[in-house]
């Protein structure tokens, strides 16, 4: 009985041993930065991508919010953005806004700055947009020109700065749509969190666990089995008085 | 703690002018080499007045950027303030007893704070994350006065 126990639980020894390697060296191999692509994992947990939330075109390029993902083109810009106001073309750069924040985006995608600007408005911003060169932003009843070197945000008034342009959302199209999808699901399960599912048995869901608990059973009725027979051989092989 | 509370605690009498420094590729090379660690955005924002600037920067702890508020006068550190903290474990770095220990921190021949900062147990790399941003803020306080002359 001990050897089929033994061949039985290979796997899992295994298993285990492999995964609480991994697990004891996360940092080292920076589990929780990389990332599942293969789609029928992504399929078993369940990962999916919500509709899209707003896209605005600037220029040749496109703004996109997928869940709290903000997408330049076809790179994701920042993370932790709850809702996108719009985004606009400003002199050398593309200025980004969501409640709470600019962000100011090089032509080629990179992250300049993002502004906090409630250190600046006494409210969320509900609208940018662009008088000639100069960045808008509108919280509630009240506008406010940024500055020159996009340093503060001061209250103005539409005469102060001319005809405002204020973008408008637009759809994306279907292809663009496909490619972003595709990377909001590359990020929605990281192998730290694979590994220790694959540790504890939950990749099975409810089963997963009382599995691992019946093969922890077994590992142990294999030590005691095992310490037995080494004790009853070493007995045996004892010369008789 | 939000951003424009802590610059009104930093400058209580002042109105304190808003700067950026651009990070060149000098800068990140610097950083990197003094720090061992690099700079995520291209410019960098803080706040001076007499000679007192306040830098409020990002740092990742474990998965997510903890924001801290660092005030750097004289190439000494004071005041640091965690902003925002958004990691489910680690907050404990938020508390006085730990951004106390950074008052009057400098940073050494090596780069590094020439304080003994004691670490939480269950909370390293907040600690960590905290710990870079304070030297970032003061290699950053010496950049701009060299880069002043």
């Amino acid at each position: 009985m001990h050897r089929w126990l033994g061949v039985g639980s290979v796997a899992f020894v295994v298993l285990l041993s492999v995964t609480g390697i991994a697990l004891n060296h996360s940092s080292d191999l920076s589990l929780d930065r990389h990332y599942v692509r293969s789609s029928w994992l992504l399929a078993w947990y369940g990962v999916e991508v919500p509709a899209p939330q707003s896209s605005f075109t600037v220029d040749a390029h496109r703004v996109s919010l997928i869940g709290e993902r903000l997408y330049y083109d076809d790179q994701e810009l920042a993370d932790r953005v709850p809702a996108l106001v719009g985004a606009v073309s400003i002199p050398s750069f593309i200025a980004v806004a969501t409640p709470t924040d600019v962000l100011l985006v090089t032509l080629d995608g990179s992250l300049v700055e993002r502004i906090d600007t409630q250190i600046f408005l006494p409210g969320e911003i509900t609208a940018i947009g662009v008088a000639g060169a100069v960045l808008v932003l509108r919280s509630g009843d009240t506008l406010y020109e940024a500055d020159e070197k996009l340093l503060t945000f001061i209250p103005c008034r539409e005469s102060d700065v001319g005809e405002i342009l204020w973008p408008a959302p637009s759809a994306i199209p279907e292809d663009q749509l496909a490619i972003l999808q595709q990377l909001y699901r590359g990020r929605g399960l990281s192998l730290e969190r694979l590994v220790v599912d694959l540790h504890s048995g939950r990749i099975f869901a409810q089963i997963g666990p009382l599995l691992l608990d019946a093969v922890g059973i077994i590992f142990i009725a294999l030590s005691v089995l095992g310490l037995l027979m080494w004790l009853g051989r070493n007995g045996r092989s004892r010369p008789r008085s | 703690m939000e951003t424009a509370d802590y610059l009104r605690a930093v400058f209580p009498n002042a109105e304190p002018m808003p700067n950026t420094l651009w990070v060149t590729n000098e800068l990140r090379r610097s950083a990197e080499a003094a720090l061992g660690a690099g700079i995520a955005s291209l410019r960098v924002r803080y706040w001076q007045h007499d000679g007192r600037t306040a830098w409020i920067l990002d740092e990742i702890g474990k998965e997510q950027p903890i924001t801290v508020g660092v005030v750097v006068e004289d190439d000494t550190a004071s005041m640091v303030r965690v902003l925002e903290f958004r990691e489910s474990r680690g907050w404990e770095v938020r508390y006085p007893f730990f951004t106390d220990q950074f008052n009057d921190a400098r940073l050494n021949a090596k780069g590094e704070i020439d304080l003994q900062i004691d670490g939480i147990t269950g909370a390293t790399l907040s600690v960590n994350a905290v710990t870079r941003i304070v030297r970032l803020a003061l290699f950053l306080y010496r950049y701009t006065g060299e880069a002043s002359g």
